[in-house]
């Protein structure tokens, strides 16, 4: 679940708000993570939902 | 895709601008109380037709350079032209200022597609005809435009979740059917 958000893949979301908390909670680690390293990452994580055009 | 206020048509590769200026003084049926601080009297405040401002535009056009095998001089020098469907642009931002009672008109930025003139105004999206006069609708709030494929028009709202990240909802809305979707939820680093 981690890389698949981490990464940025898609996933097939079936409960958001589930992968919405996730990816918060990687976000504020990875955050906190770049800052005690100094790393400058603007991507912290995210959830993609498949779209049909 | 988005130039600070202009309006870019994404197939013709050519931007728009309006110039908006005060065409005179309009009388409300408002009143307003005036009084004389300079005079000695205690007189009653004198109560006058309040005026308020009224608008016209111009519209340029401006040609892009982007193709170097088709660049003549002067080329993308501004040209006055008409564009019917902005004048739905003018109007919602004179809208906007008469409601706010801004002394200056907000900013804006947008495109054009298919003859769809989408444009954004202090985080608030319209949807308009480029090429005639329809009324605007408005069709998002609280958003800022983002991005454009495919008949699919891209929303972003930002949300601050702490002092270093922040929170971005996109969003698509279909140009065909009118839905809105959430497409993706990312977190940013400040």
């Amino acid at each position: 679940l981690h890389e698949k958000l981490v990464n940025g893949r898609i996933v097939d979301v079936k409960n958001i708000e589930l992968f919405e908390k996730a990816a918060e909670h990687i976000a504020i680690g990875r955050s906190a993570t770049n800052k005690a390293l100094n790393i400058k990452d603007a991507d912290l994580s995210s959830v993609e939902l498949i779209v049909s055009t | 895709l988005l130039v600070h206020n202009k309006i870019i048509d994404l197939f013709e590769k050519t931007s728009y601008i309006i110039d908006i200026y005060v065409s005179g003084m309009r009388k409300t049926e408002e009143k307003q109380h005036v009084w004389n601080l300079f005079d000695d009297d205690d007189t009653e405040p004198v109560v006058k037709p309040k005026y308020v401002k009224s608008f016209g535009y111009t519209a340029y056009k401006k040609i892009s350079t982007d193709d170097e095998n088709k660049i003549k001089p002067n080329a993308d020098k501004l040209v006055k032209c008409e564009l019917t469907g902005l004048m739905s642009l003018f109007l919602s931002l004179t809208g906007i200022r008469s409601a706010k009672e801004n002394n200056r008109f907000e900013d804006y930025t947008g495109f054009i597609c298919d003859n769809n003139l989408i444009y954004e105004i202090n985080n608030r999206v319209f949807i308009a005809k480029s090429n005639v006069y329809v009324e605007p609708k408005e069709i998002a709030r609280g958003v800022k435009l983002y991005s454009y494929d495919r008949g699919l028009v891209y929303l972003v709202k930002s949300t601050v979740i702490n002092p270093s990240i922040l929170k971005e909802n996109i969003y698509s809305y279909s140009l065909r059917d009118g839905n809105l979707r959430l497409c993706k939820i990312r977190f940013v680093s400040r």
